[in-house]
């Protein structure tokens, strides 16, 4: 059996002295796709957020057998977009590893993709909702 | 409008170099004072409201009671430290700029704090969540922060500047008022108003307001970028 992409072990995170996550043990494996289902504040988003490092568990661990941790992306429900032009907002989402122009062909493309590549030059914080989501999505 | 030329033509004249050495004393004054605190409170605030941490509220409430700390309270406590019997009085700094500067420095820092801190409370969780879960260097969060919220910023530094150049308390208990030395536009105004001497008073002023409308033109031409 292949080894586990994703480890988690006796992970917790407390808000408030408040236990809002208790994972004693649980493995994601490669090749299957995954769903979090569950009442509201049963903790789904905080787990997200875990696993992507946007914030630290209160006690355990999260280990992954990933070659690189920017292999995990996280796009909150409300994503930011900063006050720089739509093509920099997803070339600063981008790995840091790449090249400049390697940043901006794949920034281009992303933005084909979506059908918004007229709006390169836009100031990202002022597109929609919607919009952001979009090429900040697949930015990540 | 003629007191308005008066100040104009009593500037550029030779007996306007008294004027002239107010106005330099005051922009040194305020300048050092306004950079200060803005290098202190600044980058604190901004890091007490975009972390989590366990002292942060109570951080917070001391931030802002000292915001409304009196100027004359703030002035007494640099006098005590810098007076000749005072733990820093070796250095021989009461009744100078550099005091001027400390108790403004002290006046002033917690302001910046505080309002760097609501505004970086504001923009920070949407933005951290976001530049986090692409995986963002955390060294670089600090300065995306800042240049997001520059405009906000900005008119942090403004009001700092504006309550340098206007406060009158500290200084005058630091400085002393003393002519050709740190004598400023505000307890020059205050003595002048004492002595009955009105023209002059007004004069100062009506500078004193140029000045103002001066740097808020320009801080403002610096938030339309």
């Amino acid at each position: 059996m292949a080894e586990p992409l994703i480890k988690l072990r006796e992970l917790q995170k407390t808000y408030h002295n408040r236990l809002v996550l208790d994972i004693p043990d649980f493995s994601f494996e490669p090749g299957l796709v995954y769903a979090l289902v569950g009442p509201n504040g049963s903790g789904k988003s905080t787990l997200l957020r875990l696993l992507a490092g946007v914030i630290r568990p209160s006690a355990g661990n999260i280990s992954h057998s990933l070659t690189n941790a920017r292999d995990i992306a996280y796009l909150p429900q409300k994503p930011y977009a900063f006050n720089f032009s739509v093509l920099r907002n997803i070339t600063m989402a981008l790995p840091s590893l790449m090249s400049k122009t390697a940043k901006e062909e794949r920034a281009l493309h992303i933005l084909k993709e979506v059908g918004i590549d007229k709006l390169r030059a836009a100031k990202g914080n002022r597109l929609s909702g919607a919009r952001r989501s979009g090429f900040l999505w697949r930015g990540s | 409008m003629d007191n308005f030329w008066h100040v104009i033509t009593l500037l550029f004249s030779d007996a306007g170099a008294e004027l002239r050495y107010i106005i330099g004393v005051t922009l040194t004054m305020s300048l050092f004072s306004t950079t200060i605190s803005t290098l202190i409170g600044m980058p604190l605030g901004i890091l007490i409201g975009s972390r989590e941490f366990r002292l942060k509220k109570p951080l917070m409430r001391v931030t802002h009671a000292l915001m409304s700390l009196p100027p004359v309270v703030a002035g007494l406590i640099v006098y005590l430290i810098l007076s000749r019997n005072g733990p820093l009085g070796a250095f021989h700094l009461i009744y100078s700029l550099q005091a001027m500067v400390i108790a403004q420095v002290l006046l002033i820092s917690p302001i910046v704090c505080g309002l760097s801190t609501s505004i970086a409370s504001i923009r920070a969780p949407q933005m951290l969540e976001t530049t986090r879960g692409f995986g963002m260097k955390r060294s670089k969060e600090i300065w995306l922060l800042l240049y997001e919220s520059r405009s906000q910023l900005i008119s942090v530094l403004m009001l700092a500047f504006g309550r340098s150049i206007a406060e009158v308390g500290a200084v005058q208990i630091v400085g002393g008022n003393i002519a050709g030395k740190t004598r400023v536009m505000t307890t020059a105004i205050m003595l002048e108003t004492n002595k009955g001497n009105f023209q002059y008073a007004i004069t100062l002023g009506v500078v004193l307001l140029l000045l103002a409308l001066v740097v808020n033109l320009a801080s403002a031409g610096l938030q339309e970028k």
